[in-house]
């Protein structure tokens, strides 16, 4: 045979090598949706392991795959660890797209879709703490931050910045382990630790005052002010500092921080943005002031994280060795955890429907009645020994029976899963701010969003501004491949507003790509 | 049936997750084998998409560290498909946008169609005018996108290629090897290596290893093998495959070497005299001499000469190009420049690397197949041949009757018999000399000696067919670069009309020679597939490709001369970051004699 012409391409041949098909997996239910990609549970069907798909979307792609996943890619095949989401394998699909009527699009088989396989796992942070009534327990807590600064530390280790930390990017499983996800804004820092890195990244709320100030030039300490943040959320039972953009982020750094001086933050003067949002008046740190209720090491330790001077604050590893996570109560076992039930709400496309007309019905209902605040702080007490142990049961968090009774298998209970609703009531009822933070708080893991009406008025009015990110499924489902809007895309809260609006992935794409 | 497929699915399991093959397990699984493509045709067809992929690389100032990953994207997706399926055109530039995009360099693919559709069809102007044609645009973006689609299958979607370079710059660091030109010849090694095979049989790791080992070899510096920073130890090495791949390495220098062994005694009996000269106290002298000073012309050379390093396959012909401008006793101490600048030599040669671009250059596959390449090794002897004779010649004068008589033996077309039996003569005794002392250092610095100013050689080499995207692209340099190329230009139209009289060629034809060069290659390699040893039909372009490089390594100099001044406020830091992104060495040292090149040359 002679040497194959050029233009020709061997595409009909089923190759005998390469990435697997996707019809090794059996698609269990769907878990996850965003504008850009979809989450699936599935069950590999020959070893009957269960995963979690996540769809890769190619459709609007001029440039081909997308060079966000890509970077994801490359991220996860490089991180190994315990407390890092494992990325188990691409796999594509063969044929061609089919449509919901089951009709072929248009295309061969090179353009059927693309997933990243991932290890399954029941929960996120956010929707875990946003159960009713959930409280975690010190020990509990510390064993969470633990992981969670493990896994970091191993990110930064292997010159990796997360730059998506918050709660709906930390998944549990229900063994009790927290495994960082969604890298779809990670960056390798190796070979551009001077280069000029893009500002616009993290979620408004957990983004750290350097990048809000506009610096180009930043490291791993901007992972750590997340994870103060989300550190002190547990602690607190909410978010704390809640900007609807980022002037307004900004202000409420500075309001509990602090206003940022040479003296505390040398070189702060010559930030950028610094000029732009100069403080009007010298504020005092008053972080102490505001969570005094929290236990001396905590708070020492949330200091020492939500350090104004990123220079100055602590890394991961001196994290892992404050004295918070070696005085009693000790980080509990992760396997003494509660397992939780896990609730993915939308099996079928039909369900979800069902689900909205619920929720909406139920967000009228509540729009009277806004319930309190209904995710509760911490069972601690300072000063006393912890009522629960380890291991102990959440009060009102029906905890899954241990034991073989494995979640997916379960069917759901008619009438849809009850966490949906719930979680928009909820979300919707105590913060307006939290507005369009979609799934991620309201409808726990893998929230539906983007499509459709908000599920709470919450997210109708904070839309654009409210941070939390429907983009929050913790597989980054929400993170769209491509421009469109903000880095969360057009389902849009993820980010916030940035000032240049939209484009910001584009920016990343193109132009501004680091 | 069933058992087969058991067999071949428990190996690829076996690989599942290992990109690395012995020799045999890469013979026997290739497709393309199955589909009656010989092992030569492939490894000439691995030139031809690395040069491919190198030149598109170039015209879209990718770093060579891109290049390299575009080229690995391709070594890998013919270990699994079928070169007789899949032509390697598309894919070379399907692997070169997803290259682009996984080292975060991205070129937006409009631009990457167009650039590769360009350099495919240089030589037809009229085909490669018709990608501004709408729907043969669109075609072939929907090819493009396609073929990403089936890239990325076949290579598992596994983005993290691992380059040697890394390894080698911190293992040289570690180990404290400061000479310069033992740093660009293991460079060059690195990138030689990439158009091989051997990156498909070892990690990067063992690659960086063997090319430190043969340039320290050949530069006779003692790589330490006692105490604290023991050589190897500073690569993550077993020495079983180190061994191995030593080997490898060795023989395909080796082979190399001994199809040029021949001009090895007339280096020896007339260089020495005359290019001692300058380095008087150095004990290698020549050998050092011609390499040093071209190893320090390619380091020299700005950022996008290091993308032309990657290419081997014009070694030979540089490094007599490099041989007779250093037999010169004009040039002894100006030995670059003077080759650069005196075509009359180097014209002559310089046609036939162009023919060994295309055919023979492919180093790597002389090993695997060198009784079937006795004809193209007789094409590289032939360049020999005419060195031998320019170097014996002295004087310039007499050069030029060579070099006529070589030119017009190209264009007749009849230059194989000619060459052929020369290249008998002339290649026996050396080949007897490497025998004997096969297992020597010293015989292996000969050796290697010629593959060391080869590579050198191939920077040079690499300016000059790099220089037409530098014009074009340079932005920090425009305007010296004119400047240059107008004295140059200059420069080159005197010597030319001094030293040659055949030559009719001038200035002018620069893009069109370029293009010529690059479209041969290409070519070359179709005329390969139907008819294997007639490379010599696509000679005749060769000339025009020569001038075209030579002005353009004038240009060079030129800009390389500026070009220490930018370099040199940088940290080391700086410097080893940069040498990665744009995968040249380049070191501060230099800085004072790039200056003193520069003030000689002018």
């Amino acid at each position: 045979m002679a040497v194959a012409a050029p233009g020709q391409l061997n595409l009909d041949e089923t190759p005998s090598w390469g990435s697997r098909s996707v019809d090794c997996f059996e698609k269990l239910e769907q878990i996850g949706e965003g504008t850009y990609g979809q989450v699936y549970m599935a069950k590999e069907t020959e070893t009957n392991e269960i995963v979690a798909l996540k769809k890769i979307r190619m459709d609007n792609e001029r440039e081909g795959f997308p060079i966000t996943a890509i970077r994801e890619i490359k991220i996860l095949k490089k991180l190994h660890h315990q407390n890092v989401i494992q990325l188990k394998e691409i796999v594509t699909s063969p044929g061609p797209e089919r449509d919901e009527q089951g009709k072929p699009i248009e295309g061969n088989k090179y353009k059927g879709s693309i997933y990243m396989v991932f290890e399954y796992m029941d929960h996120d942070l956010t929707g875990l703490s946003d159960r009713p009534g959930m409280r975690f327990t010190v020990p509990q807590i510390k064993c969470y931050m633990r992981q969670l600064l493990t896994g970091l530390h191993y990110c930064h280790v292997n010159q990796v910045l997360h730059r998506d930390i918050k709660g709906s990017n930390l998944l549990i499983d229900n063994e009790g382990n927290l495994k960082l996800a969604d890298f779809g804004l990670a960056r390798s820092f190796s070979s551009d630790h001077n280069g000029n890195l893009t500002n616009r990244v993290i979620t408004l709320w957990y983004r750290p005052p350097e990048l809000l100030l506009g610096s180009t030039r930043y490291g791993p300490a901007v992972d750590m002010w997340s994870v103060g943040c989300i550190f002190a959320e547990l602690l607190n039972g909410k978010p704390i500092l809640t900007g609807k953009n980022e002037p307004e982020q900004l202000s409420k750094i500075f309001e509990l921080c602090g206003t940022p001086d040479e003296l505390i933050w040398p070189g702060v003067t010559k930030m950028p943005w610094y000029n732009n949002f100069k403080p009007q008046r010298p504020m005092k740190r008053r972080v102490k002031e505001f969570y005094k209720h929290f236990d001396r090491h905590a708070l020492d330790l949330l200091e020492k994280m939500l350090t104004l001077d990123p220079s100055q604050r602590i890394s991961a590893k001196d994290a892992l060795d404050a004295e918070y996570f070696w005085t009693d109560p000790l980080p509990c076992d992760p396997k003494s955890l509660p397992k939780y039930e896990a609730s993915h709400e939308f099996q079928t496309k039909k369900k979800r429907q069902q689900q909205r007309q619920a929720e909406e019905a139920a967000k009228r209902q509540k729009l009277q009645h806004p319930p309190p605040h209904s995710r509760l702080p911490p069972i601690q007490n300072p000063g006393q020994p912890h009522q629960i142990r380890p291991g102990q049961p959440m009060h009102n968090a029906p905890p899954v029976a241990a034991g073989p009774s494995h979640h997916y298998a379960k069917p759901r209970g008619p009438g849809g899963p009850n966490r949906y609703p719930q979680g928009g009531n909820q979300g919707g009822g105590y913060n307006p701010n939290r507005g369009g933070q979609g799934g991620g708080y309201g409808s726990g893991p893998y929230p539906q969003q983007g499509r459709g009406p908000p599920p709470y008025p919450g997210g109708a009015m904070g839309g654009a501004g409210a941070p939390r990110g429907a983009g929050g499924s913790g597989y980054g489902v929400g993170g769209p491949n491509y421009p469109q809007g903000g880095p969360y895309g057009a389902s849009g809260p993820g980010r916030g507003p940035n000032y240049p609006q939209g484009g910001s992935r584009n920016q990343q794409q193109y132009g501004n790509w680091q | 049936m069933d058992g087969k497929s058991k067999t071949i699915s428990k190996l690829s399991c076996e690989h599942m997750h290992s990109w690395y093959f012995t020799k045999e397990e890469l013979e026997k699984f290739s497709l393309s084998r199955k589909d009656g493509i010989t092992e030569r045709m492939e490894s000439e067809i691995r030139q031809l998409y690395c040069l491919f992929v190198r030149d598109i690389g170039i015209r879209l100032k990718l770093p060579q560290m891109t290049i390299a990953t575009a080229i690995m994207f391709c070594h890998r997706f013919y270990l699994h498909q079928s070169l007789a399926k899949n032509g390697w055109q598309t894919i070379a530039t399907v692997c070169i946008f997803l290259a682009s995009k996984v080292e975060d360099t991205p070129c937006p693919l409009d631009h990457v169609i167009r650039v590769a559709h360009g350099t495919m069809y240089r030589k037809d102007p009229a085909t490669a005018q018709r990608i501004h044609q709408k729907d043969v645009f669109e075609k072939q973006k929907a090819l493009i996108l396609i073929g990403e689609r089936l890239v990325l299958a076949t290579i598992r979607f596994d983005f993290n290629i691992q380059h040697p370079y890394r390894p080698l710059l911190d293992a040289m660091k570690k180990l404290g090897i400061t000479q310069k030109e033992v740093k660009q010849v293991a460079w060059n090694f690195v990138n030689d290596w990439l158009k091989t095979t051997l990156c498909l049989q070892y990690k990067p790791q063992y690659i960086a290893a063997g090319s430190l080992y043969l340039a320290a070899k050949l530069h006779n510096v003692k790589l330490p093998v006692h105490g604290a920073h023991v050589w190897w130890h500073q690569f993550d090495v077993a020495p079983k495959p180190l061994e191995a791949i030593l080997h490898q390495m060795r023989e395909m220098v080796h082979i190399e070497a001994k199809l040029f062994a021949h001009p090895i005694p007339v280096k020896q009996n007339e260089v020495p005299s005359e290019v001692k000269l300058p380095i008087s106290n150095s004990p290698d002298s020549v050998l050092n001499q011609s390499s040093l000073s071209l190893n320090s012309s390619s380091s020299e050379i700005g950022e996008p000469n290091d993308h032309l390093q990657v290419d081997s396959s014009q070694d030979m012909g540089s490094i007599h190009t490099e041989d007779g401008a250093t037999s010169y006793p004009e040039r002894s101490s100006l030995n670059r420049i003077a080759g650069r600048n005196s075509p009359s030599q180097t014209n002559s040669k310089e046609s036939k690397i162009k023919h060994g671009d295309g055919v023979i250059s492919c180093t790597q596959q002389i090993p695997f197949n060198s009784l079937s390449e006795i004809g193209s090794a007789a094409k590289c002897v032939e360049q020999h041949v005419s060195i031998c004779a320019n170097s014996s010649n002295i004087f310039n004068d007499k050069i030029s009757n060579q070099i006529s008589i070589n030119a017009n033996m190209r264009s007749e077309g009849s230059l194989h018999t000619d060459v052929d039996s020369k290249s008998t003569q002339c290649a026996e005794p050396p080949t007897t000399n490497c025998n004997c002392s096969n297992d020597s250092l010293n015989v292996d610095s000969l050796c290697f000696d010629q593959r060391l100013s080869a590579s050198a050689a191939d920077n040079m080499e690499k300016a000059s067919s790099v220089q037409p995207v530098q014009k074009e692209v340079d932005h920090l340099c425009v305007e010296h670069k004119m400047v240059d190329i107008a004295r140059i230009n200059d420069l080159l139209m005197k010597k030319r009309k001094r030293q040659r009289e055949t030559q009719e060629q001038d200035i002018p034809s620069v893009d069109l020679s370029e293009e010529d060069w690059i479209e041969r290659e290409l070519e070359s390699g179709i005329i390969i597939q139907k008819e294997a040893d007639h490379a010599v039909t696509s000679d005749y372009l060769s000339d025009e490709g020569w001038i075209e490089r030579e002005l353009e390594s004038g240009i060079v100099i030129g800009q390389t001369n500026n070009k220490p001044v930018d370099l040199d406020g940088l940290s080391e830091d700086d410097w080893i970051e940069r040498e990665l992104e744009s995968g040249i060495i380049v070191e501060q040292g230099p800085a004072g004699k790039k200056q003193k090149l520069k003030s000689s040359f002018c």
